[in-house]
């Protein structure tokens, strides 16, 4: 039961002590997504100020839980069991895509439908090969670097990004639910492809937060340039 | 008994054919194993379609199926069968005109299946009493058959939650729109405090639990995790057992009409509101696509599953039927 201050941040994202840091990834953005403001699966049970205190808490789970540090001392404050306390890390370590076909990624994936099976060999996400650790250890070393100091977020970066942590554009759609064609969009910033601008906002941050970058800043400067590229006559 | 659950399995993935089943020699006396119930809340989000539509594909699995019309003020689930008002209704089995329940159970033509249907003809059948309600679970209960599945009306009332709450396997429908989950909440909160409301293991906080049942009561109980505060608070061992009780109400989800990805979701975000808010476990059990053929088939009183039996639709309802068996053949009450 997740009865108020005494649950713990597994409980708020209905989560087992040993979960991977892909299924806390998967956790969170369903627990989100249901209690997004104008989700209809909130109506008359949830009031406003419960929908902004469940999303306070699962942001402060998601906080912790996605961090390996702050994930082992939380662990070890709250007498959390887990049964090999390497296996978290070394699943950071692992190029994601090898778990692409885990069972537990059918969680967030809705059942099949006719038009997930029509898109399902989509062309441009061909790198499913598992990257070499060694390269990519000392890329993001250098990466990380320019994220600190970035301001333009750039689609290529975002994707150079994505690619340094190992997550398949597939991985992508089925995380944030936003459809590969978008994320290609966005990534290649084709703004003749781009979802309705009102989504915009919401499909760059979300990709932001699955990465961890800085999601605000992100979003808030893709936009930017996006409105300054785009002539008003669009809309 | 245990053996037929086994080789239920076994035989799932070609029940198409169904020739396999007509010589399988039935027990003489069977015990009913499980009951399923469909409710909602809502009218007309395919209660009594989803149903007979469950009921047809159980039957085509080789069980027997009595499927019955508990919408006691407005039965039509035989028109969804495809059937006229059958001769003998509930509302005969309720004035004692006919002998026994199995008077009313009327065979639908399709095999393995029966209907009982609602009552119609008598004004203020809807309201039956408690005790009418109890002869009818009991004469229900020991039917000849596999398989119960009701088919519950719209609202609320105490007959149709408790009619609820007597099955295995409750099921709640509900269309990705606010008008129907609105209604489904309150469904799931009448369901949720009866259920706990009855437990005789809870009867020393039987009166905070009435508390709360009022929305508006003076002690500021307004939510499940509010309640669950006061009963630690006045009473930490009948707390455990409350929370004990809790774990045993898991009604089951399906979302009716679905057309994009995000209706789709509703019904997971559904789930994770219900954990949150009543701390119960929800079980999705998919989701249908709005189809159009659908009324094409309503207007012309054939069953959906017989009328379209190719469609997703009916793929969809197959595999929930199965995973119902999968999960939940163990569920007893």
């Amino acid at each position: 039961m997740s009865f108020d201050e005494k649950s713990t941040h597994y409980e708020i994202l209905e989560l087992l002590p040993d979960a991977t840091s892909q299924e806390v990834q998967a956790a969170y953005i369903r627990s989100k997504s249901a209690f997004t403001r104008d989700n209809v699966a909130l109506y008359t049970l949830v009031s406003a100020q419960e929908r902004e205190d469940a999303l306070k808490r699962i942001e402060q789970a998601y906080t912790v839980l996605s961090n390996p540090d702050q994930r082992a001392e939380y662990d070890k404050c709250h007498g959390v069991w887990t049964s090999d306390v390497s296996k978290i890390i070394s699943i950071d370590r692992t190029p994601p895509m090898m778990n692409a076909s885990h069972p537990e990624y059918e969680l967030l994936v809705a059942p099949p439908t006719d038009f997930a099976h029509a898109n399902s060999d989509f062309p441009g996400t061909s790198e499913s090969a598992p990257i070499n650790p060694t390269p990519q250890a000392s890329g993001s070393l250098l990466l990380e670097e320019q994220i600190a100091q970035e301001v333009e977020w750039h689609g290529s970066l975002i994707r150079r990004v994505r690619e340094t942590k190992g997550i398949s554009i597939e991985e992508m759609a089925a995380n944030t639910k936003i459809s590969k064609s978008n994320i290609v969009a966005i990534e290649e910033e084709n703004f003749a492809k781009f979802p309705a601008p009102v989504y915009l906002r919401g499909f760059v941050s979300q990709i932001s937060k699955v990465l961890k970058l800085p999601h605000d800043r992100v979003a808030a400067a893709y936009i930017a340039r996006y409105n300054q590229s785009t002539p008003k006559q669009d809309k | 008994m245990d053996g037929t659950v086994n080789s239920l399995e076994a035989v799932l993935p070609d029940y198409s054919n169904n020739s396999a089943f007509d010589e399988v020699a039935r027990p003489p006396a069977r015990r009913i194993k499980q009951i399923w119930a469909v409710g909602g809340g809502k009218g007309g989000v395919g209660k009594s379609l989803i149903a007979s539509s469950l009921a047809i594909s159980a039957s085509r699995l080789g069980n027997s199926v009595v499927v019955v019309d508990l919408d006691l003020g407005g039965a039509n689930l035989h028109t969804a069968l495809g059937l006229d008002l059958p001769k003998n209704t509930l509302s005969d089995f309720f004035s004692d005109r006919v002998p026994s329940l199995e008077a009313c159970r009327v065979q639908t033509g399709i095999q393995h299946l029966d209907i009982i249907s609602g009552a119609q003809d008598a004004i203020g059948v809807a309201n039956v009493s408690d005790v009418d309600k109890t002869r009818l679970l009991t004469a229900l209960n020991s039917l000849d058959t596999d398989y119960l599945i009701f088919d519950l009306g719209a609202g609320t009332t105490f007959n149709t939650i408790d009619f609820f709450l007597s099955s295995n396997v409750g099921i709640i429908t509900l269309l990705p729109e606010p008008t129907s989950i609105e209604n489904a909440y309150r469904f799931i909160k009448s369901a949720y405090f009866r259920h706990l409301r009855n437990d005789p293991k809870l009867l020393e906080v039987q009166a905070l639990i009435d508390v709360a049942m009022d929305s508006r009561n003076e002690r500021n109980i307004r939510t499940p995790s509010d309640l669950f505060r006061e009963v630690s608070q006045s009473n930490p061992e009948a707390a455990v057992r409350l929370k004990r009780s809790i774990a045993c109400f898991n009604p089951k989800l399906i979302v009716n009409q679905a057309r994009t990805q995000s209706d789709i979701d509703v019904g997971y975000s559904v789930k994770t509101v219900c954990k949150k808010y009543f701390g119960i476990e929800m079980d999705y059990l998919g989701y249908l696509d709005y189809d159009s053929s659908v009324w094409q088939a309503i207007r012309r009183k054939r069953p959906m599953l017989l009328e379209f039996p190719n469609s997703r639709l009916v793929m969809n309802i197959d595999r929930m039927v199965q995973q119902i068996f999968k999960r939940y053949n163990n569920v007893k009450k």
